[in-house]
């Protein structure tokens, strides 16, 4: 049972499944200390003289200390789909957080950017419904293409509106 | 069996951060969390809220009579926690939650100096480019 090595990976596939199986998709979060606590130094002093793995001397302790983890699974019952991602990293918590607060919604994820974008009509769909039909309009009057070229204009803070990505490769070819 | 608690959304984070606060500050153990699509009537009709789910996952005191070596430290209590949310009060719910998550984790890595150092170095790159 493989993890995933990479956080967008693994909110990605969790959205597919989501979208697949909306009512039975069931996702957990583990967050669990295995520290063990070391006991008395006359001990590890001992095992140091018999094992020549100890570069320093004294200390037996290894460099990184085995730190708390956390576990994400989801878990799809019926055809026992399980996706795991572990971690280990506070600052991966939060985003973790809001993928789960997203998933839970039933948004999808995508794969580059890990940003949902569209509800989908699986889960709450009275709601998401009409959201998912607004979303649809403006795609389809901006066209596939530009639709980069929207984000790019979000992220320039709707500087160029009309023209595509090159353009502002363009302006800051022009500005060196 | 100790049943589970059904909080309002408020109260559940509340014990939950608790909960991750003493888990955090002892020297072992672990917190529980599930989310899952709850289902909101008898028929097929899609759900519109989410049960969220907490335990501490401590084993009840049955496992005692097992070992004759009596345990040094103490038994906790098992927690069990659950709160539903609604669909509009999901996005408010998870902003909060992932907040008391992150400040509970506590246990978690923090990022390393190098990996802030190359991250300092990427973002510098980053700015560089983009103002031109």
């Amino acid at each position: 049972m493989p993890y995933f090595s990479d956080l967008n990976t693994y909110l990605h596939q969790s959205s597919l499944l989501i979208q697949a199986y909306p009512q039975t998709t069931r996702i957990t979060t583990k967050y669990s200390q295995p520290r063990k606590v070391k006991s008395s130094k006359g001990t590890s002093t001992e095992t140091e003289a018999t094992s020549a793995d100890a570069p320093n001397g004294t200390i037996s302790k290894p460099k990184k200390e085995p730190s708390a983890t956390l576990t994400l699974k989801t878990y799809h019952p019926d055809s026992g789909i399980c996706l795991k991602y572990k971690t280990d990293k506070a600052a991966e918590v939060g985003r973790l957080m809001t993928g789960l607060g997203r998933l839970a919604k039933g948004e999808i994820i995508d794969m580059a950017t890990g940003d949902g974008g569209e509800t989908t009509t699986g889960a709450g769909v009275e709601i998401g419904s009409g959201q998912a039909l607004v979303g649809t309009d403006t795609m389809e009057v901006d066209g596939g293409g530009a639709a980069g070229a929207k984000t790019a204009a979000q992220m320039t803070q709707g500087g160029q509106q009309q023209q595509s990505g090159g353009g502002g490769k363009k302006k800051k070819k022009g500005k060196k | 069996m100790p049943k589970q608690e059904r909080l309002n959304n408020d109260a559940f984070l509340e014990a939950l951060g608790s909960l991750l606060t003493t888990t955090t500050s002892s020297s072992h153990g672990s917190v529980f969390l599930a989310q899952k699509p709850m289902p909101s009537s008898d028929s097929s009709t899609p759900s519109s809220q989410v049960l969220i789910r907490a335990t501490n996952g401590t084993a009840t005191s049955s496992a005692s009579s097992k070992s004759k070596v009596a345990k040094p430290h103490k038994p906790r209590a098992k927690v069990k926690l659950a709160t539903v949310v609604d669909q509009s009060a999901l996005e408010n719910f998870y902003v909060k939650y992932a907040e008391v998550c992150k400040k509970g984790m506590e246990g978690l890595r923090k990022r390393d100096k190098k990996k802030a150092k190359g991250k300092a170095k990427a973002a510098k790159k980053k700015k560089g480019n983009v103002a031109g």
